[in-house]
């Protein structure tokens, strides 16, 4: 698919393109070079260590080896690689979407309050009903009620906003009031924490630290499924953020319907960040951070190639991510979230040191 | 839709301004008529807060106008869809744009964006244009560069370099001129103006430079009591139109030369002998920036000659003596302890 879409962007003749083209080409081949050899060793490290061909003989041949290899390997750790995967680029485009269209370089998907609302969701679950029922019953709660709560959070936020957005023209009022929605959910999180017993409020802590652990199966064919479909719109989108980068005057003198575009970046935004939200749990400053090495690697501002950027860099973010978190070598397994914020913290500080600007003073 | 006539803006009994809640509407403009023919350069001119920039956004419909319409291609502004708008005005405002990573070259194909389908990559036939509208605002040897990277001026270029490249008939253009040098300025208008003749565009630019407003422009909107005054900027200057825009002021129109200048008290008299050329010109300006009432050739009081021969001096005659400077600056330095 990757090669496909690079003979798409070569087969332009003209003499300018011709000048960067086979650069970014190169780029984006090498990323995703490095993005299959981190999903390797994504695959090879863990708290068991498990020698390359016995890896490789758990996934292609029904060869006898240890019965627990192979279900570490086939059940554990290829479907949590593959969700790093789906979750980094998600996060990442959603990130891109954010920044490019608040035209603010700490927009991410945390702005528009979709993860508080997935997170209030997920609290009502586990320490609400806990709490009404006054009974033990719900935990542990099901993974599965986890996932629908999340979404449901998220999708009513997002309905909250997408009704907002109608009546206001200004996207900075949006981004404020998306960040109060955000306020309000977290406060009403809090409220419920405080009223819930120890073990309900453990199961809730643990899902806000985020693991890519817990997705298998089915489950993370859904993960997939949803994420294709919100990767789909954000393709859709891609010439309205090019020309969204010049401010909305520009974008409406230059016939950009601002209402359509602005269903469709908030809708996959919402599609991507609620949906990883939903399995994995919160996972911060990826989606702000990876839109930012992206733009520094690629030197372009067009989404047409800020898009893959980001997915292919997304991916190995993560993927190295969850490399650290094993902690090769040691028993122990880090909370994604931490290693994310580790990692992103020092590009958010990065930036704002920098004030790199992508805003129009407006 | 007729595409010969597309260049033709009629504005018929238009008011604009903004509404602050249901009831209260704020009138800047109100039942305005008029009309732009095919290829006319128009300056919009009047004082902060007229209402220059809502109109010129009512315009090309980023605002609703409060009654009344305005006419493009002989269909109601409104009638018509932002895609096809798109075709047929493009619009340029004072904000300058960064973009990071973004350069000159991407950022006038994006004015390409009407034509192109929903992935927005541009055919042959459209890079063509974009070189065009790259040479014909001169950032041939900038196309490559950042936005950045290069001057304001040259970044406003671009902005207008983006609006050739949508190929439309019709620009409008809110204080392209803010933010730019005097010699950005006058290059930025004298490349509407060029573009207007040659391109055959229908040009609507607001601006408060009077003076180059008036030096290229076609036509002037003189906004003024919620009204726009109509007419060449020589008609308006007769007329006395022009002059009516600084009243209430401490500041004075030139009507022979279409200057303007401040209103000053004069608290003395002086008399000033000599020909007439530039140093007499230069010298009675300066005494009168000082608060004097300059009379020419009255030798009955203290006065000033400027004498060339061995290199230029100015004299002071007073009952006192008289007194030679090299400079007006040691000149209007000397009058000024006087008077102090």
């Amino acid at each position: 698919m990757l090669i496909l879409y690079c003979f798409h962007l070569s087969s332009e003749k003209k003499f300018i393109r011709k000048l960067f083209l086979p650069k970014y080409i190169w780029i984006l081949l090498l990323l995703a070079a490095l993005s299959s050899v981190l999903f390797l060793f994504d695959i090879l490290t863990g708290s068991v260590n498990i020698p390359f061909p016995d890896v490789y003989k758990a996934v292609f041949s029904e060869e006898a080896l240890k019965p627990e290899w192979k279900t570490i390997i086939t059940g554990f750790r290829i479907p949590k690689a593959f969700t790093a995967v789906l979750a980094g680029l998600a996060l990442s485009v959603s990130g891109l979407q954010m920044q490019t269209y608040f035209r603010n370089p700490l927009a991410g998907p945390y702005v528009l309050g979709i993860s508080a609302g997935a997170s209030l969701g997920v609290a009502l679950l586990v320490m609400g009903i806990s709490a009404l029922f006054e009974s033990t019953l719900m935990n542990p709660v099901s993974n599965w009620s986890l996932v629908f709560a999340a979404w449901i959070g998220a999708g009513l936020v997002l309905i909250l906003i997408l009704a907002v957005s109608v009546r206001v023209r200004d996207n900075m009022t949006i981004l404020i009031l998306g960040i109060l929605f955000g306020s309000i959910t977290i406060a009403l999180v809090s409220i419920l924490q405080y009223f819930s017993n120890e073990s309900v409020l453990r199961s809730f802590i643990i899902w806000t630290l985020g693991s890519l652990g817990n997705v298998t199966g089915p489950q993370l064919r859904i993960m997939a499924i949803s994420i294709g479909i919100g990767i789909m719109f954000s393709v859709l989108t891609i010439k309205r953020l090019n020309i969204l980068q010049l401010g909305e005057n520009y974008a409406i003198t230059l016939g950009v319907n601002i209402p359509v575009s602005r269903f469709l970046i908030f809708l996959s935004t919402s599609i991507l960040a609620g949906t990883v939200t939903a399995f994995c749990g919160p996972i911060g400053f990826l989606g702000i951070a990876v839109p930012h090495i992206t733009r520094l690697v690629l030197r372009t501002s067009d989404h047409m190639l800020l898009v893959p950027g980001s997915m292919l860099i997304g991916t190995a973010v993560m993927l190295f991510s969850d490399i650290v978190s094993q902690l090769p070598g040691y028993q122990q397994v880090l909370p994604i979230n931490s290693v994310t914020a580790i990692i992103g913290i020092p590009v958010v500080i990065w930036i704002i040191t920098r004030r790199e600007k992508i805003v129009a003073p407006s | 839709m007729d595409q010969t006539d597309c260049q033709h803006i009629i504005l018929d009994d238009l008011s604009v301004g903004y509404r602050r809640g249901r009831r209260d509407v704020v009138y800047l403009l109100r039942n305005i008529s008029s009309s732009v023919e095919k290829g006319e350069l128009v300056a919009v001119i009047g004082r902060n807060g007229t209402g220059k920039s809502t109109l010129i956004r009512t315009l090309c419909g980023l605002q609703e106008s409060l009654s009344g319409e305005v006419k493009l291609c002989n269909t109601s502004l409104d009638a018509l869809n932002s895609a096809d708008k798109s075709k047929i005005v493009s619009f340029v405002s004072t904000d300058i744009v960064h973009v990071s990573q973004m350069r000159v070259y991407e950022l006038i194909a994006l004015g390409r964006s009407p034509y192109t389908s929903w992935h927005g990559r541009l055919s042959n036939e459209d890079h063509e244009i974009v070189m065009q509208a790259i040479h014909n605002v001169g950032l041939v040897d900038k196309m490559t560069s950042f936005l950045t990277e290069i001057s304001d001026g040259e970044r406003q270029r671009a902005m207008i370099g983006r609006a050739l490249a949508q190929d439309t008939d019709i620009i409008f253009l809110d204080e392209p001129t803010a933010f730019l040098d005097v010699t950005n300025r006058y290059d930025m208008i004298h490349l509407l103006f060029s573009l207007s003749r040659s391109g055959n565009k229908t040009i609507v630019f607001s601006s408060h430079d009077l003076q180059i407003a008036l030096n290229e422009s076609d036509r002037i909107w003189l906004i003024s009591d919620k009204k726009i005054i109509d007419g060449a900027p020589e008609d308006l200057i007769i007329s006395g139109k022009l002059s009516t825009m600084y009243e209430g002021n401490n500041i004075i129109f030139n009507m022979e030369n279409a200057d303007v200048s401040i209103k000053r008290e004069k608290t003395a008299n002086i008399g000033i002998a000599g020909d007439q050329d530039v140093y007499m010109n230069w010298t009675v300006k300066a005494l009168e920036r000082l608060g004097f009432e300059v009379h020419q050739n009255n030798l009955n009081i203290p006065y000033v000659t400027i004498n060339k021969e061995k290199g230029v001096h100015w004299i002071l005659q007073k009952k006192s003596g008289s007194f030679r400077f090299n400079s007006i600056y040691e000149l209007s330095l000397h009058l000024r302890n006087q008077s102090n």
